[in-house]
This record gives C-alpha cells, structure tokens and sequence, in this order.
C-alpha cells in the first residue's frame, strides 16, 4: 500500500460508552489503513469492537457513545467532523457502501427489494449514473445479473422473503457497490449464511471490488477467510488493534500471541480445534497494561502495568506486545 | 382472498349467535315488565296480563329465545313495542347519524393519533416525547362526558362559536337521503352552507369521542415506532442513507403500522359504546341514544336489535382489519 495516502485512515481513534458505572471505553487507540482499491482484513473474537468501528466510521454510533479522541479520516476530510445530516447525505452509499451481517434482518421485510434499493440510488447515485429512475434500474438490473440473481427482472419486483440468504447477501453486495463508492465495509457478510454460500459470497465480493477498485474492509473473525481474500490484515483486541500485515506474512511471520492463538484457532491449521482459553474482558473491567495480558501464554510483569506501543517491524508489519519488542521488552518507555 | 373473507363472515355467526343469547339472558334476568310499561300507569292488571299473552311475555324465556331466534333468521328484527314500527327501519334511519360521529371521530383520532406517536418515539425520553405521553395520559384518563359538557360549556355557551347540540341547526332541511351522512350528501348535493352547519355540530361530539382513542392510537404508535427503530432493516436503512422523513415517514412507520391498525379496529367497536354516552349530551339522533331509549322502556326487542348490529360491525370491522394488515405485509396477504 502507499503509506503517503491512505483512502481510510483511522488514528488513535478512542470511542467510550455510557454505563451505569460511568464511561467504559470500547475503542481504544485503534490504528487502522486502507490503501484506494485494497482488501483488509480485520480481524477478532466476538466484542472486540470490530462492529462498533465500522459503524463509528459510519456515524452511526449508539446513543450514548461518546468519543474520547482521535481521527477517521477519508478522502482527506475527519469524517468525526461531519454531523449526521451531512454523513447521511454525502458519505453513506456514495463514497462508502455497507454490507450487513444478517441480509435476512437488514431488507425491509415489507418492501419490494427492488424498490429499497432504488431508494439507495435514488439519494446517492453519482452523476455519471443518471439521475433517472430508469437510469437506475438499468444499472440494479446490470449489477443484478453480475452478483448472478436469476431473472432480475422479476427480482426486483419480489419481496425479501422469497429469496435465500445467500441470494440476499448477494443482492446487498449489488447495494452496496450500485453507487460506485471508494470503499465497502462488510461486517461479517456471512456469518449469517451456510458455509459453501460463504466462499460464493466473499469470492464475489473479492471479484467485483477488483474489478471496480474498490476498497474493502472485511470485518470477520475468522482468519482462513482473511488468509484467501484479503491484501493485509488488522487484527483487534478488546478495542484495540495489536497486529496488522501484509497477506504475505499471514502464514508465517505473525508476531503478536493473540494473532497466533487465532491461527492455531483454525482446524485446518492446527488439526485439531483449538480454542484460546478465557473470553475476552468486559468493556467496563479492561485490565490495566496489555489487555490480552490475562489470557496470554508469553505474558512479562510488564505487560499488566503498561500498555505496550505499536512497533513497525517491517514496513507492512506492525505489533504491539511486549514480549515481541523481545530484547527491549525490559526498557521502560521514555515517557513513563 | 375472497376464501378468506367468506370463511371470516361464516365464523362470525356462532359468535353473533352467542352475543344474541348472551343479551337476551342478561335482558331477562334484569327486572322490568315490558308489558307493565307498555300498558302505561293507569292500567288495570288484566290489562297488563293482556299484553303479557299477546306478546307472549308469559312464555317459558326458551320458547320466547327460540321464536325471537327464528324472527332473525327469517330476517326480521322485528316490531318495537313502543313505536310499533319496524326496527330496522328505525335502525336504518339513525344509523348514518352514528357512523358520521363514529367515523368523524375514528378519521380525527387517527390523523392526529398517528403522527403525534411517530413523533413521539422521534424524539424518544426527549422533552417533547414527555410533554406528548402527559398529554395522552391525560387524554386516556378523562371522563368523555365531562369532557362533552365542558365542551359544550366553553365552546358554545361562552364563546358561542359553535352549535350545542343536534346535526343541523333549526330551520334547515337535511339534503336528500343517499348515505344518510349529512356531511356527505351535503357536498353530494353541491349545498356548501348545509355542509359547513353539519360540519360545526359534529366538532364538539367528534372531539369527545375522539379524545381517549387518539391517546390509545397515539401510544400504541409510539410503542410500534420504538420497536421498529430497534430492527437490524432500520439501522441498515440508515447506513446505506436513507434520508431522516424518508426512513420515518415511508419505511419505519409502514413497519409500525400492524398494531395501531388492529387497535383503531378495536376501537371502532369501543367507540360505538361510547357514542351511546356522548349522542344523549349531545342530542345527536344516532343508535346509541336509540339504545338508550329502548333500554329506558323496556323495549327489548329494539335493545337486541342495536346489540346485534353493533355486533355485526365489530365483526366487520375485524375482517376489515385483517384485510388492512395483509395490504401492509406481503408475507400476511399470502397466508391468506
């Protein structure tokens, strides 16, 4: 990737929600980068704030959340910035398409699925387009045959329970590329669907964004998917991220303990099913230091009391862990 | 879908047939002598015992319920005692009278009921949203009669902007009978200064009867809304930026319209009780102040007849809902 203009950059980006015992922060010091038409990974276990970062570059946080600092930036402009109106107006479906967890919940069951996503193109399609209706459908009925929906033109007309899941999250995959934007996010596409449909999907995903140059950022916790699709790989923990690299380091050069419990999570890998023992902590009882600390096999006295500083180890490979930083592992920070 | 309707109507005769038994029981188990107050004061007893046998008041109650129940399924509801006109003649003359109040009110409570719960959930624990909920508690906990005379008090009597009671003011003839509304045959009739008299004597009796269902619609909205708001589709609505009036006024309340419509159904029946109350202050020549008349004396073959037509709305009324709610959901309309 070019490191000079990142089309996504998120920096330091620290997000807390309100609780009954005050503020619990979820997000915390999240670094992240996507390069103009380039595939990342990111990656987690369940509440790991995968979710709550794509939505948060969305603007579309909970009632409640409140952030503590930091930038997102896209296309040069701190999308923190922008209220909602304009994020509404100006960002979503046009510059940067979403993809759902579960295509079942995320059509409106008493719409038309033509119609719901004439509506997206309705506020959104750029100009070379059309403004038109017919414009429109032209381009949903071209896309439609791409993401293969049999007979599209009787598909648009057809409610979202006569489809499949998988014909679903095809469909919202033409949803979210019909307005040509920079950059999709998916948040987990398919792990609402069996698993033969999940490598249909994600394989059409990978192919169309190459095609148009769109960026992805595939939000999964499953790291063989991201080993097959994906250009480079965030991963997170507890709200922050502590590994990102290449794809081509994905197999062997992975530095960071969490990152390597999560291959080894994987039975292909490993033969057998491993899992990492314990959960990840609660949001509103992080421990101090690194918060994979209580759970980490190569865990130092250092790593509960201070929180270890991301390290480039190479140009596409950063980390953040004590026990990596390996000879330096002893040397108190300078600003501690 | 006709199926439905027909299977619908065929259910609603057992439960018709229960409503009748269940008055006529109630009819006779209540004490008054309808031959006692047909024969008047000066009656001597053989007089009474007369008319006692002519009507066939000395009959065993099961004899008089079956004779009554063959009347009605030769379809008649038979003679009042009091007129010795037809019923349902009486009935067909003061019916339009109740169904413009009733429909006059239902049309008020909905129009302003469902708007106000949408903005409600809006602006959800927001200060508007309390001052909108005190209000239609306030609404849900007045005495529609007092409110009536207080009405008539402000409205007519200080203020004399509008008429105290009856459908049209003295002088003027009612224009010709087509749906027995005079509102509606007015316009129909092209007489403008008919319409505007109906139209000022049915906003006081319209008013009171419509304040408690709109607080009811208004809160069952409210509830719907917030529950919708909370669906996967609504946050993918917004996400992919769907304007605010669009996902509120077209999507999130199409969605929230199921329960609203099942209770402005309910009602409708509901209503029909209370315009029995709100027809006697207001003098408006309807079938509640019928109903109340004919229970006055003793007259109960009239009694039954409004029971039974009230009934027979109701169940309309059901199926009409039924049929409203598969209009809204697809997935409704083809289980039908």
């Amino acid at each position: 990737m070019s490191a000079s203009d990142p089309l996504l950059r998120v920096a330091q980006f620290a997000l807390a929600f309100r609780t009954e015992t005050g503020l619990a922060t979820v997000l915390d010091g999240v670094d992240l980068e996507v390069a103009r038409g380039e595939i990342l990974g990111l990656v987690g276990e369940s509440g790991c704030g995968k979710s709550t970062l794509v939505r948060a570059i969305l603007g579309l946080m909970p009632a409640g959340a409140r952030v503590l600092g930091g930038r997102i930036e896209f296309g040069g402009q701190n999308l923190l910035d922008l209220d909602e109106a304009v994020l509404s107006r100006d960002i979503r479906a046009g510059r940067i398409g979403f993809i759902p967890q579960d295509p079942f919940q995320s059509f409106n069951p008493l719409f038309r699925v033509g119609s719901q996503m004439l509506e997206i193109m309705r506020w959104h399609a750029p100009p070379e387009i059309g403004r038109s209706r017919s414009a429109h459908r032209a381009r949903l009925l071209e896309l439609m045959e791409r993401v293969r929906i049999p007979a599209p033109d009787t598909a648009l007309k057809r409610f979202p329970h006569e489809f499949s899941g998988g014909q679903l999250q095809r469909l919202m995959i033409a949803a979210a590329i019909a307005c040509k934007p920079d950059l999709v996010l998916a948040d987990e596409p398919t792990s609402a669907l069996d698993v033969t449909t999940q490598q249909q999907i994600l394989a059409l995903l990978e192919e169309l964004a190459r095609e148009m140059n769109t960026a992805v950022i595939l939000v999964t916790h499953d790291l063989g998917l991201v080993a097959q699709y994906c250009d480079r790989v965030s991963v997170m923990y507890a709200g922050q991220t502590v590994e990102s690299f290449s794809h081509k380091r994905m197999l062997e050069g992975v530095r960071h303990p969490y990152t390597r419990l999560l291959l080894d999570c994987h039975p292909d890998r490993a033969g057998a099913l491993r899992g990492i023992p314990g959960i990840v902590p609660g949001i509103a009882r992080m421990p101090p230091g690194c918060r994979f600390g209580p759970r980490c096999p190569a865990v130092l006295p250092i790593c509960s009391t201070q929180r270890p500083k991301a390290e480039m180890l190479e140009a596409d490979h950063s980390v953040q862990c004590w026990a990596v930083s390996g000879s330096i592992a002893a040397r108190v920070p300078a600003d501690a | 879908m006709s199926l439905f309707i027909v299977r619908r109507l065929l259910l609603a005769i057992p439960a018709l047939f229960g409503l009748v038994l269940l008055t006529f029981i109630l009819i006779h188990a209540v004490p008054g002598d309808p031959a006692a107050v047909l024969a008047g004061d000066q009656a001597t007893p053989q007089q009474i015992q007369a008319l006692r046998e002519h009507y066939g008041f000395d009959r065993p109650i099961l004899e008089q319920f079956i004779r009554y129940v063959s009347q009605l399924a030769s379809g008649s509801l038979g003679v009042s005692y009091m007129t010795q006109r037809q019923i349902s003649t009486e009935i067909i003359e003061r019916m339009p009278a109740t169904f413009e109040l009733t429909l006059f009110a239902m049309t008020l409570a909905t129009a302003i009921g469902i708007p106000l719960g949408v903005i409600s959930a809006y602006f959800h624990n927001r200060w508007l949203d309390h001052v909108l909920r005190i209000i239609s508690i306030g609404g849900l906990a007045i005495a529609s009669f007092w409110l009536a005379i207080m009405l008539q008090f402000t409205f007519s009597m200080e203020l004399d902007l509008l008429p105290v009671h009856g459908r049209l003011s003295q002088g003027l003839t009612p224009p010709p009978f087509v749906t027995g509304m005079i509102v509606i045959d007015s316009l129909m009739a092209g007489r403008l200064d008919l319409f505007r008299d109906a139209f000022a004597h049915l906003i006081l009796p319209g008013f009171a009867l419509a304040v408690a269902p709109l607080a009811t619609i208004m809160r069952f909205t409210r509830a719907a809304v917030l529950s919708t708001l909370r669906r996967e589709y609504v946050f993918y609505e917004r996400a992919v930026g769907y304007p605010r009036l669009v996902l509120m006024g077209k999507y999130v309340l199409r969605n929230s319209l199921v329960t609203p419509v099942t209770q402005i159904g309910l009602l409708l029946g509901a209503i029909l009780g209370s315009a029995v109350v709100i027809e006697a202050i207001f003098d408006w020549p309807g079938l509640g102040s019928y109903a109340v008349l004919s229970i006055a004396t003793a007259d109960y073959q009239a009694t039954l007849a409004v029971v039974l037509i009230v009934g027979c709305v109701y169940a309309l009324i059901n199926i009409l809902v039924d049929l409203v709610h598969a209009a809204v959901d697809p997935r409704i309309l083809e289980q039908l």
